[in-house]
């Protein structure tokens, strides 16, 4: 009985095993995994600073801001900042049990994700046009390697939203998912602020 | 109190904290926003205004959402401390590395990118 006690006190009310931390193995995991995530993405924001000048390297162009549409990048910005709100939102919900929400919440963040990604292939397409391609200088390397790279983890956390979403019809997005919605938020944000790291780097701060 | 009542306490401390209301997410979105229209304001005057201030200004701005979406959103603000030096760990960690990294080849963000010549791709 003493033993079968002590086996529940060892769960926590999310059926979770306890830890010496207090924090759940998979919430330190996904911890973990930003960290090192920083560890790539740093070795692309330094790539392209070194050869952010070589955009004019067979091409017409004497500067990124001859090729950057920063209205247009700035609104994906602002659709990519909303998402990270919505996701706080569906995180809420689920706390309160309000599944409803929680799920609204969480299309409507994989929906803003996807109109960022289709922006971002319409940047992609648009430079291609007009004689950017991946292989034509070093500033385009650079440039499509770290964009790319972090529209894939877009595109990661799309799927994670949508797994979230239609991996629960069955057994429901309670409080009891909770950890779940919050693990693939902290993915969600991670890669938002990644994205306010490269807008300013990359778009915004002028070079000279 | 035994071994287990301290963990367990632990652990309902780590559950229990408070999360901001959904006003208050609402508010700290719209203020990140706000920062961003600013960042843009500054790209836009940026030939009225001394290039170092504009730089100086956009990165302050970077590190300040940074910090927001982090504390606020990421929950940092209020979770256990261990996920906060966690991440400083991996983040220090890369802007150290790539620091040196950059050091190496002479980069120097406040002029004109790279100044060493023997970079491969640089002519």
């Amino acid at each position: 009985m003493a033993n079968a006690t002590v086996a529940v006190d060892a769960h926590d009310d999310h059926g979770h095993h306890e830890t010496n931390t207090g924090i759940s193995n998979n919430k330190l995991a996904m911890w973990l995994f930003l960290a090192s995530d920083c560890l790539l993405f740093g070795a692309l924001i330094s790539t392209f600073l070194l050869y952010r000048t070589n955009i004019s390297d067979n091409t017409p162009f004497t500067s990124p801001s001859d090729v950057f549409d920063i209205p247009f990048t700035s609104l994906s910005s602002f659709v990519l900042l909303m998402s990270s709100l919505t996701m706080v939102l569906a995180l809420s919900a689920v706390n309160r049990d309000d599944q409803r929400a929680g799920r609204i919440w969480l299309l409507t963040t994989a929906l803003l994700g996807m109109v960022f990604i289709g922006g971002q292939v319409y940047e992609f397409t648009v430079f291609n046009a007009e004689g950017l391609g991946y292989t034509t200088n070093t500033w385009t390397s650079a440039f499509f390697t770290l964009t790319g790279f972090h529209g894939v983890h877009v595109s990661v956390g799309i799927l994670l939203l949508l797994g979230t979403v239609f991996g629960t019809r069955n057994s429901g997005l309670g409080k009891e998912k909770s950890e779940t919605v919050e693990l693939v938020g902290l993915y969600w944000h991670f890669v938002d602020i990644v994205w306010v790291i490269i807008f300013t780097v990359i778009y915004l701060i002028p070079i000279g | 109190m035994t071994a287990t009542d301290s963990h367990v306490d632990t652990h309902e401390q780590e559950h229990e904290y408070e999360h901001p209301s959904d006003r208050k997410y609402v508010t700290i979105a719209l203020i990140l926003g706000a920062l961003t229209a600013i960042e843009i304001l500054l790209f836009v005057l940026e030939d009225d205004l001394p290039r170092s201030l504009v730089k100086v200004g956009l990165i302050g701005l970077m590190i300040v959402k940074f910090w927001i979406v982090g504390a606020y959103f990421m929950h940092l603000k209020f979770d256990n401390k261990v996920l906060t030096q966690l991440f400083m760990f991996g983040l220090v960690l890369a802007i150290v590395v790539y620091f040196i990294m950059l050091s190496s080849f002479e980069f120097s963000f406040w002029n004109d990118g790279i100044e060493d010549p023997g970079l491969p791709g640089n002519s």
